[in-house]
């Protein structure tokens, strides 16, 4: 379906920690059509800077609303992040490719690591749960920044990793998918389909596991975006070495891509926010 | 859209319905936004830059957002003028609009073969020829050499009988001899300005935030120094002009004019709001009505400088 743009209305907004809004926006015509994986373009605030909007995974689609969680990491997200209910948020959207429909046998590793459990979240939750098979690891820096609203279901079920052991696995949530797989939590076969979002260190220690198991994998990315539809070509990425075109847009050709489709050593780390 | 301004602009024998055209480069070939906007109320559309083979462009990162403005790197990335004929201009065509196809060449032989292939399609209306790409490697070589410029203005004049806009880059000592030189080849007007020169840095690892380190500097910032190098060329060349540089309202688009710009484009601040352009000419025409001002062009050139200031 083509983008939409849309004036929404935030109906609900929780402070899930001091740098990390969750905002439900009322827009039908962008709910209708949002597929998991797929973003919305968002404005901040009214006036002509910061110049440009803010590109945000869909966290869930909830009937007529868009769930957004916006980490606050600059000018832009400070803005929207401090949108109330009852304001309006100028939003492109759907955007994006999205997650390929899942062949139902194929077991799905999730593996998130902060606000990458966004796209993620929106994939598991559209799904029956008897057609999810696998486990959803989910990575914060500490039991307070687990990424995640009050009313998630996604709480008693994700697998949790914490870098100061303050909850769940003491690690990064790929020393935790390494450890599933040596203890056979995980084998081979239900790890077939890996897929990712989080911090490029993060997607970048994926690849060699991915590559020592024989895992399939997609991961969905965060970079520094234009227009969102593809004319600007601002948000391009490098594509691995036997690809036919030297890259790829993030905003049309993504952000979902297949792990192997990436130069991931050439993917911009520094998601720049002014 | 009906209203009782006349919102009508004129570059010589080019017209526009009304002052606002999207620029070269942030707009694709507006095919892009079709779903977003209605294309017909832009006064014209400036394509994105054609050149004659088909480019991938810069290694990311391309974008920076500054603090007044946007970096970027893009790097002429376009399918090159064969797949833009065969791909994108029938789309144009169908747009209720003036085109502008902006060109690019790497030498004059580029140029001349670009505009010779497009000169044969319909659904043209003029060429904005640029020769100050930031971004690529002696994309400014033409652009700051007012000898280059003439020899290839006279060139592609004589190969085309479409009105030629050149582009004119700030990045030169004095814009007004690019200008002159320009006008000398049989130019018929100017847009301005390019890009310019710009960088930033990332303090945690010392790397410039771009991949080439240079991009082109677009946004509000630049709007003052635009509006100068305006007046500058006003100066020397009584051509018209299409003022570019960090508009983004109705009250941009008017310095403009006053200053003595006959139409404007808009870059960097479509991309915050795709449909800017009914934003501006409903603000254009809330000013004009509430002056009873019945003509927009008659604004242009219309700046009061007091003699003993001039320089």
């Amino acid at each position: 379906m083509p983008p939409e743009l849309e004036s929404g209305e935030i109906i609900y907004r929780e402070q899930v920690k001091d740098n990390l809004v969750f905002l439900r926006c009322l827009a039908p015509r962008i709910a209708e059509n949002a597929l998991p994986g797929q973003f919305v373009h968002v404005r901040a605030g009214s006036g002509s800077l910061p110049i440009l909007r803010r590109p945000y995974s869909l966290f869930d689609v909830d009937g007529d609303a868009v769930d957004l969680l916006v980490a606050i990491v600059g000018r832009g997200s400070a803005i929207i992040a401090a949108s109330q209910v009852g304001d309006k948020v100028d939003l492109i959207g759907p955007l994006g490719n999205g997650f390929p429909p899942h062949p139902p046998e194929t077991p799905v590793m999730m593996i998130t690591g902060g606000v990458g459990v966004a796209p993620m979240h929106f994939l598991w939750h559209r799904w029956q749960p008897s057609e999810f098979h696998g486990k959803f690891l989910l990575g914060a820096s500490t039991k307070t920044a687990i990424p995640l609203p009050k009313t998630s279901p996604l709480r008693e079920i994700a697998v949790i990793s914490t870098d100061d052991g303050t909850l769940g696995y003491h690690g990064t949530v790929v020393e935790l998918l390494q450890e599933m797989i040596e203890k056979s939590t995980v084998t081979e076969d239900e790890g077939a389909l890996i897929y990712a979002c989080g911090p490029v260190p993060m997607i970048r220690a994926l690849m060699p596991v991915l590559i020592r198991h024989n895992f399939r994998g997609l991961v969905s990315i965060e970079q520094t975006m234009g227009c969102g539809i593809g004319a600007c070509q601002g948000c391009a990425v490098a594509t691995a070495k036997d690809k036919p075109s030297p890259y790829l847009l993030t905003c049309l050709d993504g952000p979902v891509f297949r792990f192997e489709d990436l130069d991931l050593e050439r993917l911009p780390e520094h998601n720049h926010e002014s | 859209m009906s209203h009782l301004v006349d919102l009508t602009a004129r570059l010589g024998t080019l017209e526009f319905k009304n002052p606002l055209l999207a620029a070269s480069g942030t707009y694709g070939y507006a095919q892009e936004y079709h779903h977003l906007v209605n294309l017909d109320h832009w006064g014209g559309l400036v394509t994105k830059s054609v050149t004659l083979h088909q480019r991938d462009g810069n290694p990311p990162p391309r974008l920076v957002e500054t603090e007044y403005g946007l970096l970027n790197s893009i790097g002429l990335a376009n399918v090159g003028v064969h797949r833009f004929i065969e791909e994108k201009l029938p789309f144009l065509k169908t747009v209720d609009t003036t085109v502008i196809v902006n060109v690019a060449g790497f030498n004059l032989t580029e140029y001349v073969e670009i505009v010779s292939l497009l000169d044969k399609e319909d659904g043209i209306d003029a060429y904005e020829i640029n020769v100050s790409c930031p971004n690529v490697d002696d994309g400014c070589i033409i652009g700051s050499d007012a000898t280059l410029v003439h020899e290839l203005i006279s060139e592609l004049r004589k190969i085309t009988d479409r009105p030629l806009i050149l582009k004119l880059t700030p990045n030169v000592t004095d814009i007004g001899v690019i200008a002159k030189a320009a006008e000398r080849a049989g130019i018929n007007g100017f847009s301005l300005i390019n890009t310019i020169y710009g960088m930033a840095v990332n303090l945690e690892d010392k790397k410039p935030m771009l991949k080439r380190v240079i991009g082109g500097y677009s946004g509000p910032a630049i709007k003052p120094i635009a509006l100068a190098k305006l007046w500058e060329v006003r100066q020397v060349s009584s051509l018209p002009v299409i003022g570019i540089g960090g508009i983004s309202n109705a009250h941009d688009v008017l310095e403009f004019l006053v200053v003595g710009a006959s139409a404007v484009q808009v870059g960097t601040a479509s991309m915050r709001d795709p449909n800017i352009v009914d934003t501006i000419l409903q603000e254009l025409i809330d000013y004009a009505s509430s002056r009873n001002i019945a003509r927009l062009a008659d604004l242009i050139g219309t700046l009061q400088v007091s003699e003993s200031v001039l320089i």
